[in-house]
């Protein structure tokens, strides 16, 4: 868990070291995009220093990566101390599909069941909060008789020690 | 799938979908064959229930705080979907938040002897320290969102306090919180800003190498996913890899943007009639959406 200062190249873009010229530009273009000015995804999140601090990272990061001589001169000072990077989230395949859910292939392989949810039947309404309305008085009989109970108790163990520091003093 | 596996639906937003995802996803699991527990800790407000079309709760979660029942188990319901039970929130309780601190330990123990192939809990909304324990217990943290302001701040708030909760859990026993405290009162003392927590362990390593170390493993191990609901546009559905991306970055987690449930309103039209989408409209958008993210938190 690095600070944002410390992150490598790789790290910046969120790409393994051994990814090729077409990773790095994806992960170049979904970084970008996290940091775009109006952006959902950033807002009240971090300073506008910040942002832009990162943002110039990542210039600085993808231009070094994609120029094949800096990134081996690069890598070659640097890659001992490092870590690997985190895996990313391919949601790819479902974004192409927002327009085309409809896919049967994204569904989770079914068993069938003869009780089918759709035919249960929906339970009385009025009978729900009849029982709502007695359950909630139970409970809160039982919780004053707790109190009761708990209040004795206290007095009994009052009296108890002052019957006993009066045994020990009896004048 | 050998192992039980305990997943937390949260994300801080009240309204992003999580009772509707975690009733959901528990009947495309249970129908794939997994023997599903839902747990709906929205004490109060609870809704997981009325997305399974079940309108009379004949013993809730408030039945074994009460010590009405022995076990957790007890007050398990049936649904009309095969392999899927649920527990549902007392409507007329306290927050769970509000619990005894036994209680809620009580509680917190005994969800791991429920018996079955996954265990969902229902967080409700906020990031109270009951909840951040909720999900600091699971396998996976699944953070529901919304491509809207207010929703996605609400996530980052809730991954900073997950990740502060874990540290706590693990210095506080060592009696070293002050050394968390010292830090929060000298960042704050030079800059109003919320400083990546990566600054916390450097700190941290400097004053107690050991502890640090520790507390840098317990991190690493948060699982964290999100799911992004109500996603309209191309651009919306860009937002979740922008999450995962700045949340690595700026908040030093792992963020896994797992995959978005379209817009769909045929959820709201299923909704209103009592009935899952996934069974009520299998072919839609929004259950395609949301296999699609099952098969992702399954792989």
């Amino acid at each position: 868990m690095k600070k944002t200062d410390d992150l490598n190249d790789y790290e910046i873009l969120d790409v393994d070291a051994k990814a090729d010229a077409a990773e790095i530009h994806m992960a170049y273009i979904r970084a970008r995009q996290a940091l775009e000015p109006g952006s959902l995804a950033h807002y009240s999140l971090v300073s506008e220093e910040e942002k832009e601090k990162l943002r110039v990272k990542i210039e600085m990061a993808y231009h070094r990566l994609m120029d094949q001589k800096k990134r081996e001169e690069y890598s070659n000072r640097y890659s001992k101390d490092w870590e690997t990077p985190n895996k990313i989230t391919d949601v790819s395949s479902q974004t192409q599909n927002l327009e085309k859910m409809g896919d049967k292939s994204s569904i989770l392989p079914k068993k069938k069941h003869g009780n089918d949810i759709t035919e249960q039947p929906i339970a009385d309404l009025n009978t729900a909060s009849e029982l709502t309305v007695k359950e909630t008085i139970g409970r809160k009989i039982a919780s004053k008789i707790e109190k009761i109970t708990l209040l004795f108790l206290l007095v009994i163990g009052v009296i108890g020690l002052l019957l006993f520091i009066r045994t020990l003093f009896p004048q | 799938m050998d192992k039980k596996h305990i997943w937390a639906i949260g994300g801080g937003k009240g309204g992003s979908g999580k009772s509707l995802v975690a009733a959901n996803l528990g009947i495309q699991l249970a129908e794939a064959g997994y023997k599903v527990i839902i747990l709906d800790f929205d004490w109060g407000g609870g809704n997981l229930h009325t997305y399974l079309g079940l309108s009379t709760l004949r013993k809730t979660m408030g039945d074994y705080v009460l010590n009405r029942v022995a076990n957790l188990s007890d007050v398990c319901i049936d649904t009309a979907v095969p392999n899927l039970r649920i527990i549902c929130a007392p409507q007329d309780f306290y927050p769970f938040s509000g619990l005894f601190s036994q209680q809620k330990t009580k509680i917190l123990k005994h969800i791991s002897a429920l018996k079955g192939d996954f265990i969902i809990l229902d967080l409700g909304p906020g990031s109270a320290y009951s909840i951040l324990d909720l999900s600091l217990i699971s396998n996976c943290s699944i953070l529901v969102t919304l491509p809207e302001p207010s929703a996605i701040e609400n996530s980052y708030l809730f991954m900073k306090r997950l990740i502060h909760r874990r540290i706590a859990q693990i210095i506080r026993p060592q009696n070293k919180i002050h050394l968390l405290t010292r830090w929060t009162i000298e960042r704050n003392g030079n800059e109003n800003r919320d400083k990546h927590i990566g600054e916390f362990l450097s700190y941290l390593r400097q004053v107690d190498s050991s502890l640090g170390k520790q507390v840098e493993a317990a991190l690493a191990k948060i699982n964290v996913k999100v799911i992004l609901n109500q996603v309209r546009t191309q651009e919306d559905v860009q937002v979740g890899n922008a999450i995962s991306y700045l949340a690595r970055k700026f908040i030093g987690l792992d963020v896994e943007y797992t995959g978005f449930i379209p817009f769909d309103n045929s959820v709201n039209i299923a909704a209103r009639k009592l009935r899952p989408f996934t069974i009520y409209y299998s072919e839609s958008k929004a259950a395609k959406g949301l296999s699609s993210v099952a098969r992702r938190l399954l792989a």
